[in-house]
Formats: structure tokens, sequence, C-alpha cells
């Protein structure tokens, strides 16, 4: 369904991906091709840790995509994680709670490959959960992925703040966005059509190089998309490019 | 342009020219536009010394892919809870390093400057100090900078400005294209998003304090070649990268060059020149108390000529004879 995009990434395991999308242009779409193409690869599996949306979004839109996530829920193949009351009050999840129950599940895996998929971690900047925490797990995360050479797909927000706002979740936010744009392999941007509106074009996708990038043989792209209930007829197009048009 | 510091800071030549680059700070900024990893990574290559990573932001795994012939340690401050433990093992490093490798030269790198402050704030200028004192003339260290990652003090002191004065040499490496519209020139081509972390190019502007204090000002150029799967950068002029992205540049020279002498009287509300008549009227004047136009033998005589008016009271006595000496 999405193959064109599928191809733009290299398919070795280890890699690490932000996907940082806007208001107006919902990455949502990206995490559950993600989740797809991980649930439908015999090898692999997949640790999904939600921080703001319930197991039943996720079932339904996978539903669509031809995966019963019903099949894999509670086994080794999928593993859900609801972090939307995470919180740094006692008996609630704490963020060294969860990087121990990955650690767990990474150390204990029989599948060859695993997809970690953080969705999303801006919650936690506007929780005001503290930043140093944020980072620490973050930095624990993209490690344990590497030493298991796990994907790991990790999804922010980018427009929540104006460059001159003060307050602390929006400096926070910002530092953030930074930290991760200058630390991950490849960054997907999702944004809104430069030039305007259009029914058959929803947006932009870019795949750009990251700061740790060494695959040097990647080849950065754009695409416009246009994401239909049915995935099996969203389409991406080159820049330019529309079915029928130059 | 093999003098340039770029060639020298890369490749490690012209050492005389620059002695004391090899020691101090180094503050190697760079943009989300545009990392520094690969200028560090050849600086790397072309050097044998003794490399300290601190691993605040980047994994070790990252360096061990990029620089893996090279002589390092990776230390993940991760794992460590304050800066004196932090100091404590690069000391360690460097005590091993010259048991082990007998190296002299010892790199320290800090991967990124801006985490360890937001996470330990002023006390990490401290460290820096501290880590240079471990032994001046053979350690150098390079902090990585990222300018587009605010780091917010809580009385608002800029802190890029402190480590910029802390720092004997500052390179800033920019992405070609955002660094042309900086200068006004590529206004019309606004960089995409898939353009950055060009390994095709970049532009490095330098400041670098001397032996002799003097600042040396540079900007220039690297274009980058893949080879073995590792980026290897070679130092052109910048005038190269505008040939290839500015179609008009040459127009862009032309307003560069420097213009005829400028004329001080244009432009003015008074009037400065004057006529042919008004010059000859000039010369003809007659100036008072001036005999040079009569007599020209008077240059360099040092006589004084005095013409009593009517009403002076002319003395011909001496005016000293009451002093007794």
């Amino acid at each position: 369904m999405y193959a064109p995009i599928d191809n733009v990434l290299p398919n070795q395991n280890g890699k690490s991906i932000l996907i940082a999308d806007t208001i107006f242009a919902d990455a949502a779409f990206l995490v559950n091709h993600f989740l797809s193409k991980s649930i439908k690869n015999k090898d692999g599996n997949v640790i999904l840790i939600s921080f703001t949306s319930n197991y039943t979004q996720y079932e339904s839109i996978q539903k669509k995509m031809g995966n019963n996530l019903k099949l894999y829920k509670d086994t080794e193949k999928l593993n859900f994680i609801d972090a939307n009351l995470i919180s740094t009050e006692k008996n609630n999840i704490s963020l060294d709670a969860l990087y121990t129950r990955i650690k767990n599940i990474l150390g204990e895996t029989s599948f060859e490959s695993t997809t970690l998929i953080l969705d999303d971690i801006t919650h936690l900047v506007y929780i005001e959960y503290p930043m140093n925490e944020i980072l620490d797990f973050e930095y624990k995360c993209r490690n344990i992925c590497k030493k298991y050479n796990c994907d790991l797909v990790v999804k922010i927000h980018k427009d929540v703040c104006e460059t001159s706002d003060a307050d602390s979740i929006s400096i926070n936010h910002k530092q953030l966005l930074n930290y991760l744009i200058n630390s991950y392999e490849y960054i997907i941007e999702i944004n809104e059509l430069e030039s305007g509106y259009t029914d058959d074009i929803q947006g932009q996708l870019s795949f750009a190089r990251g700061v740790s990038c060494t695959q040097y043989d990647f080849n950065p792209r754009l695409y416009h998309y246009k994401i239909n209930e049915n995935p099996a007829f969203s389409k991406f197009y080159a820049k330019g490019l529309i079915e029928g048009t130059i | 342009m093999n003098k340039s510091f770029l060639e020298h800071f890369i490749f490690g030549i012209n050492q005389n020219l620059y002695k004391n680059s090899s020691n101090g700070i180094v503050l190697l900024q760079d943009t989300l536009a545009q990392t520094c990893k690969y200028l560090l990574h050849n600086f790397i290559y072309n050097r044998d010394y003794y490399y300290t990573i601190i691993c605040v932001d980047s994994l070790p795994l990252y360096w061990n892919k990029s620089i893996e012939r090279a002589k390092y340690t990776c230390i993940e401050e991760n794992n460590l809870n304050t800066l004196q433990e932090l100091l404590d093992n690069i000391k360690d490093n460097i005590k091993r390093n010259k048991k082990e490798n007998a190296l002299i030269k010892n790199v320290i790198i800090i991967d990124s400057i801006n985490s360890l402050i937001r996470k330990y704030g002023y006390n990490v200028l401290n460290f820096i100090k501290q880590i240079n004192e471990i032994n001046k003339d053979e350690i150098q260290t390079i902090l990585i900078y990222h300018q587009d990652y605010p780091i917010k003090t809580s009385d608002d002191i800029n802190i890029k400005a402190v480590l910029a004065n802390m720092s004997t040499t500052n390179i800033l490496v920019e992405h070609t294209k955002k660094y042309f519209q900086n200068q006004g020139w590529l206004q019309d081509m606004d960089m995409d998003i898939i353009e950055r972390n060009s390994i095709s190019d970049g532009i490095c502007s330098i400041l670098h304090e001397k032996e002799s204090g003097k600042m040396l000002r540079e900007e220039m150029a690297y274009s980058i070649k893949i080879e073995n799967n590792k980026p290897i950068l070679s130092v052109i002029p910048i005038i190269d990268l505008m040939k290839k992205y500015i179609p008009n540049y040459q127009t862009l020279l032309e307003d560069k060059k420097p213009s005829k002498k400028v004329d001080p009287t244009k432009n003015l509300t008074f009037n400065l020149n004057l006529t042919e008549e008004e010059k000859q009227t000039k010369d003809q004047l007659e100036l008072p108390y001036l005999n040079v136009q009569e007599n020209d033998n008077t240059v360099g005589s040092g006589e004084i000529y005095f013409d009593p008016e009517l009403d002076d009271e002319f003395d011909d006595d001496d005016p000293d004879a009451d002093l007794d000496f």
C-alpha cells in the first residue's frame, strides 16, 4: 500500500527514525504504517508505547490495513503498553518503570528484529515531566535499540510553540525537538502543502538525512500524499507529479 | 589557499603558521541545516591522537561506525551522576592512553556542550577549564555546539558568547544554501528540508586567536566525496560553490569589486569646489604677513619678520635685562 515510501529508508535493522508532524498534517498514518510493517514481518515483533491513543484506535486502523491485532495482543509479537497515565506521582507509571519493561522485553524476545514505537513523545512535555528524565529515557531507549539492533520510531509534534514563546513548556518542547533532530539517523517530516490546498493532495512527506546517519547512499526524498480510509487507495507522488498531469 | 586555517584544522598541515591551534578549546558550531560531524570525522582521520569522546547526545555505536580505525574511548555521560565523576573518568582515560598507546596528544570531544549545560548549568564552564588544566600542552578540547538548540539560563546570560570567549578557535559550519541566503545572494531558492546535512559541500566561518593575540578570520568552503562509505573533505574557495549554486554569480562578484575613488565633494549641501576663475583669483591674492611670494630664499631660514602696527609701542631694550643669572 505504501510501496513508494517503503523503499526510501534502508532495509537493515537498527535504524532510529524521528517522525515530526504538525497539527494540520498528522503523522498517525505513518505510525500505523510502521506498526503494520512490523506485524506483517514474520521474523519481527513490535513494542508499541502509546502516550496518547488507546488500543482500540490502533486496532480499528490496523483492521483496514489487513491486520487483526486481536490475534497478537498479549503475545510476544505485539507488546502494547498504554502509557496514557504516565506521571511522576507515586503509583503511576514512570519513565524508569517503562524503560525497565522495554529492556526486559528486548532481553527475552525470540524474534530477529524488533521495532520500538513511541507515540507521541510530545505528551511528556505537555504533562511537564522533568526534561532531564525525558532525555534520559529517550537516550536509554535509543542506546538499547542500537545494542539489540532494533528499529526505533519516535513521533513528535513540531509546531506547538511559537519561537518567541517564553513559557517552560514551549522552551522544553523546542529543546526536545532540536535534541531529537540532532540525534536521529532519519528524519521524516510531515507538512502541509507549501502552496495552499487541493483535494488531490493532503500534504507533503520529506525523508531527510539525520546527523547520525552513516548510510551515505541514502537518497533524501520528498513526496506529496493523500491518505485514504482504505489504505490500499492511499497515494504518494514525487513532488510536482500527479497521475495524469505533470 | 594551502595556508588556510581550515586546511590546517582538517589535515594538520602548516603547523608553523598556527602553533597554538593544537591546544586549547575549539568551539565547533553547527545548525539544524548542516552538521559539523563530517568536518570532525576528517579531523580525526587525519590526526594520530587519542580521543576521549563524551557521549551526551550521540551513542558510542555511532562513533564505532564513523571513526573505527582511530584510537578512542567513549564515555557515556548518561551512566554517570556528577561532573566530578566525568572529570575523573577523563583523567583515567588520559593516564591509560599514556600507558597503552604512548600517544602524546589527547583530544577531548564533548557531544554536545548544549546538553551538558542544560543538565549541569554553569558548573560546566568550570569543568571545561579543569579539563584543559589537566595538561595545557597536550590536551585539546573540542566542544560541539548546536546553534539552534536553546540553552535557557536563569539570568539570561549568553552562554554561546561565554563559550566563544573561552575558546581559542571558533568554527561555524553552515549549509551552503543557507550561507548564500544569509549573504543575500540566493533569495529565490529556499533550502529544502531534504537538503539537510548535505554530503556534498558546506561553508565554514572561522575565528582563531593566534599565539600573538591577533585574531584570524577566515571563510572557506569544503566539498565532500564519499569513499568506502566515509565522507572525505577537501577545502575549496567559496567561489567554487558560488559557481555551482548561483547562476548570476559573476554579477555579484562585479558588485563586490571596489569602486572608483570616492569623491568627497559629491552629494554635499554646500559647495567645496572652485571654478577656474576662483582658482586664479585665489592664486593672485596677496596675503599679508607672508613674504614667500616676494622672496623664494626664505625657505627654512627660521627668521621671524615683525612689522609693528602704528599703535604698537616698540621698545628696543632687551626684555631680559632685569634677569639675574
